[in-house]
């Protein structure tokens, strides 16, 4: 399996994380927050599309609302190759950074 | 409250651009996203901050969202390339057939693209070339009129010191080859031209060294071009040597300067100053204003109009040669003369705007019918792709996207097309340079430009020849596909009809021109011109003495295989040279024009031709020598005498010896062309030699046996007699080859334009037909399987083609017809449009297109039914 890239890991556990509210707008906040720099929308726009042509997250529709000017908003859910990516990439970090100490501290 | 509301919408253009890079799934839900986090910013924060952040995240934004839509794109391109490919693959016959016809058409296209725009682009390098003209001149000879290249000899200085509109004058003398002796006695022949200095200032031919200005100011100077000074001095200074001619006379060179340009109209290697023929002569050749031999060239100032200028030396020759004067002299600009120009004593490398529109007109359809074919196949070929195009439809294509994967897929084509239409370009260029006569050349890098076009070319014809099929394709019901209840509609196949018969029609007319063009070429080199042309070789013999001459003639007369010899000044099928002739018995003021060429005793019997009237020269009639002559029909009938022999004519100045002559009428000449087939046969009069003068031309009339031998024979005697000197002989029937070679060009190119669009019309015949058969392979079993025979099946699926062959035929006949006519009408003398030829061009189609056909009808009615029937 293709190794998810960073900005596509983030985005991914960030929908992880929101659990059926994830849209647009909450990932953006999620990931601004935790990165501790600001997120443009493009910035997580192009990561969703790739995750879900790599068919790690799920799109469903809801129905408009006034708040979004008569827009409907799509959420975000993720699949099971998508939790399971996300379990490879951190076993692959596991392991890397399990001998680091010992580097690091000589 | 609507103000309120309106306000608190996000800023319009900049909502507007971010869903231009949205994908139409994502465009509402990401807008919305965009419009959530505004409305929240407009109530904690206000509308300046909320617009403010609408607008910079807009913009932050934009990047990415182009990247990731060319991503996309990319993607779906390369889906898109995939199924292109594939299909290529798949139907290969298909493939070969619309790639080969659309890049033949286009490299045909393209090599006459090419070949018209170096015609265009003559003497288009001059700065100046919007401002310079040829005085040229229109001499009445009391009611007809000729046109002039040349002007009268004195009339460059008159024009360069009466008028302030003209800023530079030069004489522009063609001085014909010249030849140069290298070391080691090796002879070489260059083109000369004889100028003034100020030709450097109107024309903007590159200098290399030494001062422009000046260059041809003094007698015997020299202007080399690059290539004739590295030729004659090799890697030494050449400027301030000297060079040799053979005119005797040694020649100081003052300027090199870079070899003229293949699209230039005056054409030369190396330029001699004007003032050398002034310098050689007792009296001036420049003084008398009668003499109507210099071709001059003026820059006119910036300012200055060529109808304002013309109206101001229209008349001048009045002043000048008196007020009876009716000639008149204009300016013809630089623009009209390689193509335009059609007057006497025309020294330019001239073209033909004729062969021109006719090139560009039938490479323009042999381009059409290329892409008709591409049209054809890909619409017939529908069925095909039905079910992909209906699969696609269900699984969310858009209609806009399919018609753009067929447009993407037939541009695709044509770009493989044009790759192939450069390879042949680049291999029939020599051939092609060789039908028209010129230098054409192709190189990547210097003729961008022309490849940028040639790029654009493709695209427009994959466009335009892709948006039928594409609109056609993509309208399919994806419900109806998919059942397979798919008919290809009549609409569709009457289309299909009408262009078939459209490329029939055009392979007719370009058939039976072809024919007509070669008949009436054929006819000019070979009708009967009223002398024998065969096995003539004629040669220029320099300045020689009628002693010295004599001494030659005997000597070349020895070989047995040497039948005649003459000299004349002019050659017989170009006699150039016209005067005004009076006679015994004339009303005051009366006269004619007549051409007058000097021959000697030999020369009505070298070439054969007949006295029908009186006697033609005769050694044996020692008073012959200078006042004798003989007029051709022509001249004895415009003239109304009976009895011509024995009376007498007066003639203004003699070309050769000068002074008024009166002369006896000693014969009559049978009329025969002393000039090409365009113009008609006009009074004409032979004058004998005098005592010590000879010729400029000699002719040799020699036996068809052993003709290598001959030539070399009379080559040595030549080389003794003049050391100094080129052999440059020619044939006269290829003299007359190079007569007609505008009407050969235009035959050739149609002819191969002609098979080449009758070839491309096979392609799209023979694709049609197996597709049809294809179509109709299980009707075909069933009638098989009832009897029929595989003769009357055969027939079935011919008789159809043969339909749209006829049809195209009966529409070409009357339009080739008619243009055919036309172009006769171009001919003083030309052949009668036969109708065997519509016929024969017919037939031809006919057979063509048939043999195309009946290979897929005879395989398909050949085939068995059990085959055909089996999988239902």
């Amino acid at each position: 399996m293709k190794l998810l890239s960073r900005s596509e890991e983030i985005v991914l556990l960030a929908i992880w994380r929101l659990q059926g509210n994830a849209y647009g707008v909450s990932i953006r906040e999620q990931v601004s927050q935790a990165t501790g720099r600001e997120w443009t929308f493009g910035a997580v726009y192009v990561p969703l599309d790739k995750l879900n042509h790599k068919g790690f997250v799920n799109k469903t529709l809801s129905e408009p609302t006034s708040q979004r000017g008569g827009r409907s908003k799509c959420l975000y859910v993720l699949t099971k190759t998508g939790k399971q990516a996300l379990r490879e990439i951190r076993r692959v970090q596991e392991t890397l950074w399990e001998d680091i100490p010992k580097v690091a501290f000589d | 409250m609507t103000s309120k509301k309106s306000r608190q919408h996000p800023p319009r253009l900049c909502a507007w651009l971010l869903g231009q890079f949205l994908r139409t799934e994502d465009r509402d839900h990401r807008l919305g996203d965009f419009e959530e986090v505004f409305h929240y910013k407009y109530r904690s924060s206000g509308r300046y901050v909320a617009h403010r952040w609408y607008r910079v995240q807009a913009l932050r934004t934009l990047p990415g969202l182009i990247r990731n839509s060319i991503y996309w794109s990319l993607t779906m391109f390369n889906n898109y390339l995939t199924i292109a490919l594939r299909n290529i693959r798949r139907h290969k016959v298909f493939s070969f057939i619309n790639i080969t016809g659309l890049a033949i058409g286009l490299a045909m296209f393209l090599l006459v693209a090419r070949y018209i725009h170096f015609e265009l682009s003559f003497d288009r390098f001059h700065d100046n070339f919007e401002r310079i003209c040829r005085v040229e001149q229109i001499i009445d000879h009391n009611g007809p009129k000729e046109e002039l290249a040349t002007g009268p000899a004195p009339l460059s200085g008159a024009l360069a010191t009466d008028f302030p509109e003209i800023k530079a004058v030069s004489r522009v003398i063609s001085g014909g080859r010249v030849t140069l002796t290298l070391e080691g006695d090796q002879r070489i022949q260059e083109r000369c031209f004889l100028a003034d200095s100020a030709f450097f200032s109107i024309f903007s031919f590159p200098w290399v060294k030494g001062d422009s200005q000046t260059a041809l100011d003094a007698p015997y100077s020299i202007v080399l071009t690059e290539t004739v000074a590295e030729k004659v001095f090799g890697q030494d200074e050449a400027l301030g040597e000297v060079v040799r001619l053979d005119d005797g006379n040694d020649y100081l060179v003052t300027g090199i300067m870079a070899d003229v340009p293949d699209n230039s109209h005056i054409t030369f290697d190396l330029l001699l100053s004007a003032v050398t023929i002034s310098a050689g002569a007792e009296t001036d050749p420049f003084s008398l204003w009668g003499d109507n031999w210099v071709p001059v060239y003026v820059l006119l100032g910036p300012q200055q109009s060529v109808s304002s200028v013309n109206e101001k030396i229209r008349f001048i020759l009045k002043k000048y040669q008196g007020e009876q004067s009716e000639n008149e002299l204009y300016l013809r600009p630089l623009s009209r003369i390689h193509l335009h120009a059609a007057v006497s004593h025309e020294f330019a490398l001239v073209g033909s705007v004729k062969n021109i529109y006719i090139f560009s007109a039938i490479a323009l359809f042999v381009l059409v019918i290329a892409g008709i074919n591409f049209m054809n196949l890909t619409t017939a070929r529908s069925a095909d792709r039905a079910r992909e195009v209906g699969l696609r439809k269900v699984s969310g294509a858009q209609r806009s996207s399919l018609v753009r994967q067929f447009l993407g897929e037939s541009i695709f084509t044509a770009l493989v097309a044009m790759l192939a239409a450069v390879v042949l370009m680049k291999i029939f260029l020599p051939e092609f340079n060789s039908i028209v006569n010129r230098e054409l050349s192709l190189s990547f890098t210097q003729d961008w430009v022309f490849f940028a076009g040639l790029l654009g070319v493709a695209l427009l014809v994959g466009l335009l020849s892709g948006i039928y099929p594409a609109f056609f394709l993509s309208s399919f019901q994806p419900v109806n596909v998919l059942k397979g209840k798919y008919s290809s509609g009549s609409r569709n196949v009457l289309l299909r009809k009408a262009l078939v018969v459209f490329q029939l029609f055009i392979s007719v007319v370009l058939i039976s021109g072809t024919i007509i063009i070669l008949q009436q070429v054929n006819y000019l080199l070979h009708k009967d011109l009223g002398y024998n042309t065969d096995q003539m070789l004629t040669f220029p013999s320099g300045s020689l003495e009628e002693s010295e001459y004599r001494v030659f003639r005997n000597q070349i007369i020895q070989n047995p295989n040497v039948i005649r010899v003459a000299t004349s000044d002019y050659m017989v099928h170009s006699s150039s040279n016209w005067t005004r002739v009076s006679w015994e018995g004339a009303e005051d003021g009366q006269w004619i024009k007549m051409n007058v060429n000097y021959i000697d005793e030999d020369l009505l019997e070298t070439y054969g031709m007949n006295i029908v009237k009186g006697r033609g020269f005769s050694r044996e009639f020692g008073a012959d020598k200078g006042n004798v002559v003989i007029l051709n029909e022509a001249a004895v009938k415009e003239i109304g005498w009976e009895n011509p022999v024995g009376r007498n004519i007066r003639y203004g100045r003699d070309y050769k010896l000068g002074g008024l002559g009166l002369v006896e009428v000693v014969g009559v000449v049978e009329d025969f062309h002393f000039l090409s087939l365009h113009n008609p046969v006009t009074p004409m009069m032979l004058r004998l030699y005098p005592e010590d003068v000879s010729g400029w031309n000699v002719s040799v009339k020699i036996s068809s046996q052993d003709i290598p031998a001959t030539n070399a024979f009379i080559k040595d005697q030549f080389t003794e007699f003049f050391p100094d000197s080129v052999f440059a002989y020619r044939f006269l029937d290829e003299d007359f080859e190079r007569m007609y070679q505008e009407e050969r060009k235009s035959g050739k190119v149609i002819f191969y334009l002609a098979v080449l669009a009758i070839f491309i019309a096979c392609l799209g015949l023979f694709g049609l037909a197996s597709f049809a058969t294809k179509q109709r392979t299980k009707e075909i079993g069933i009638r098989k399987v009832m009897g029929a025979s595989v003769n009357s099946i055969t027939w079935l699926l011919n008789s159809q083609f043969l339909k749209l062959t006829l049809w195209g035929c009966v529409l070409a006949w009357p339009l080739s017809y008619y243009i055919m006519n036309k172009w006769l009408q171009n001919f003083l003398y030309r052949v009668p449009i036969q109708i065997w030829v519509f016929g024969l061009a017919g037939f031809a189609a006919v057979c063509v297109a048939l043999m195309t056909v009946s290979f897929q009808s005879i395989r398909a009615a050949a085939a068995s039914p059990s085959e055909s029937l089996r999988n239902e």
